[in-house]
């Protein structure tokens, strides 16, 4: 072999091998769709997940704060700190403190958590196993959000949906909450102030707002294909049984008689169960939102970035049913115009329907540049003419099959989207 | 004649009532500053700016004299939210608004800077200690 055809073949290996490189790498973006489900069917599922913080507001001791959204890279760990901080020093029956005042917060270090819906004391007490305390003063009271702070112990506070807020519990050590603030201070995380106006703009409560912009990713969706006999299989053990029955409009029905499962052409589908009087056993809503979050878990898996929305207790005369509502966040945040992704009402101990929307997938298609929140209120005050601001917030909408970041203004009973300046 | 004039005079007083240079004097040139309070103690190197004046204002930040930033103009919401750096142990924050109208207006703030965070607690209760006083004085 000639030393020509040597150098010959060996430029060809190494133009294959370029190519081949540079396919490798522009063929990978901006990415696969992924799919929203993360957890596989029949694994059981901490019901923690579901009532996740919306946000967690930290106060850094030094009239900054930062919030962490459930995308913030230390927001499982501080979650996890903050629950086992009220598990463990939540000692004392609580004390009413008067009216929420968050400026007393701002020169000490704390962290405040806000769950995603209002939920009733008693509530919390079972789900955080909160021991030897007598909850009684907060019956009836729904609790937005816990607050742990280093006053020199650390004092733990429950901030009910009237903005009162209860002392619950005085610690030793506010070793553990330092630590995880000091972490998240060291990260160099957003800094966030709280918004005060009442001329140009009354500003109602207390709104955080970060002083710098934000840029996040934009994604693209289309809808998952089901995979129908799969499913079916989980509500109905035995196929021999069951009838699967096709009609006009597309929608397949499984039944054995007594429950139906309802495939819609859409993707989504539904099942229903009679609950019959012999094996109706009243439950709590602890128990039923257990029992409801166990039941998503092996029914078609626990969606990625579900919460608990909203729920309802409907009182009949043969015990209350519990209706709950669970939606998706992405990336962390809400999406404003999606409707629930699953409805599911649980009469006695058991789950007597339950929708679930089509599942969606994402692939990110690039970065969308946002505006500051003060930026983003100036656009709201010019171009919508708000006076009142209750709260600014990020967050998605689904437009033409894309999930866009915006911002959110809540004011006077009503959302404005206000769009990334490139919009 | 007397009619005419009347009717001239009464227009007039409408047109001045509902001149749009009257109705902007209703609205009072203003700058307020929320954030730092006056004599504010800080372990921190940056100090939270912020408050509310006259949409489309021009404001300019002075610390210790020195101008801090680019001035910048407030938007139609009224409200401005920063943060400045200080590095002294005693900071005058010096913030100026220059109104539409062609006024200006001037608001300090004095910052102390601590060495560190321990000293911030010895020091709040001593302001406490010292009010208390001059409170049963």
């Amino acid at each position: 072999m000639s030393r020509d055809s040597i150098l010959g073949w060996t430029l060809i290996v190494l133009v294959v091998i370029s190519l081949f490189l540079s396919f490798s790498i522009w063929s990978q973006v901006p990415g696969n769709f992924s799919a929203l489900r993360m957890i596989d069917d029949d694994k059981k599922v901490d019901p923690t997940l579901a009532v996740s913080p919306e946000k967690i507001l930290v106060y850094l001791g030094n009239s900054f704060s930062t919030i962490l959204k459930p995308s913030s890279p230390l927001y499982d760990k501080t979650w996890s700190i903050s629950t086992e901080l009220l598990t463990t020093q939540s000692n004392a029956s609580p004390e009413l403190m008067g009216d929420i005042n968050r400026e007393n917060f701002i020169r000490v270090k704390g962290l405040e958590v806000f769950f995603p819906t209002p939920l009733p004391a008693n509530f919390l007490r079972q789900h955080f196993n909160i021991e030897g305390v007598d909850f009684s003063l907060l019956d009836g009271k729904l609790i937005n959000s816990f607050v742990l702070v280093d006053d020199g112990h650390l004092s733990v506070y429950l901030v009910d949906s009237e903005d009162f807020l209860y002392k619950i519990g005085k610690g030793q050590n506010p070793q553990n909450l330092n630590s995880i603030i000091k972490e998240i201070d060291n990260s160099n995380p957003p800094l966030y102030a709280g918004l005060t106006a009442d001329v140009n703009l009354k500003v109602n409560g207390d709104v955080y707002v970060s002083l710098s912009p934000y840029e996040l990713p934009v994604y693209s969706v289309k809808l998952e294909q089901i995979l129908e006999e799969q499913i079916a299989s989980k509500f109905f053990p035995d196929f021999s049984v069951t009838r699967r029955i096709q009609e006009r409009d597309g929608t397949v029905i499984y039944t054995d008689g007594q429950q139906g499962l309802r495939f819609y052409d859409d993707g989504a589908f539904e099942y229903n169960m009679p609950v019959s009087k012999e094996v109706r056993k009243t439950q709590s809503l602890y128990e039923s939102f257990n029992t409801a979050v166990d039941f998503i878990a092996t029914h078609g898996g626990w969606p990625k970035g579900a919460y608990l929305a909203s729920y309802e207790e409907i009182t009949g005369p043969s015990g209350p049913t519990y209706i709950f509502k669970f939606k998706i966040r992405v990336n962390g945040f809400r999406v404003i115009n999606m409707d629930d992704f699953i409805n599911l009402t649980v009469e006695g101990n058991q789950v007597k329907n339950y929708y679930r929307s089509p599942s969606i997938l994402t692939k990110q298609e690039g970065i969308l540049d946002l505006m500051t929140p003060v930026e983003a209120l100036n656009a709201a005050v010019s171009t919508k003419n708000i006076k009142i601001v209750n709260d600014i917030y990020l967050g998605y909408v689904l437009e033409n099959e894309k999930l866009k970041p915006v911002w959110i203004v809540d004011t006077a009973g009503m959302e404005v989207i206000i769009h990334g300046p490139s919009e | 004649m007397r009619r005419i004039v009347t009717a001239l005079i009464i227009a007039v007083s409408i047109l001045i009532l509902f001149s749009p240079s009257v109705r902007a004097d209703e609205v009072k040139d203003f700058i307020k500053l929320s954030e730092p309070k006056d004599n504010f103690m800080t372990s921190s190197s940056k100090v939270l700016l912020s408050g509310e004046t006259v949409p489309e204002a021009k404001v300019v930040i002075l610390v210790n004299g020195r101008k801090e930033g680019k001035e910048f103009s407030v938007g139609a919401a009224g409200i401005f939210m920063t943060q400045v750096p200080i590095s002294s142990k005693e900071n005058i924050i010096t913030v100026k608004a220059s109104f539409p109208s062609g006024s200006t207006e001037t608001v300090t703030r004095k910052v102390y800077q601590l060495e560190n965070e321990s000293k911030l607690p010895e020091l709040t209760s001593l302001i406490q200690t010292l009010k208390s006083f001059l409170i049963l004085k």
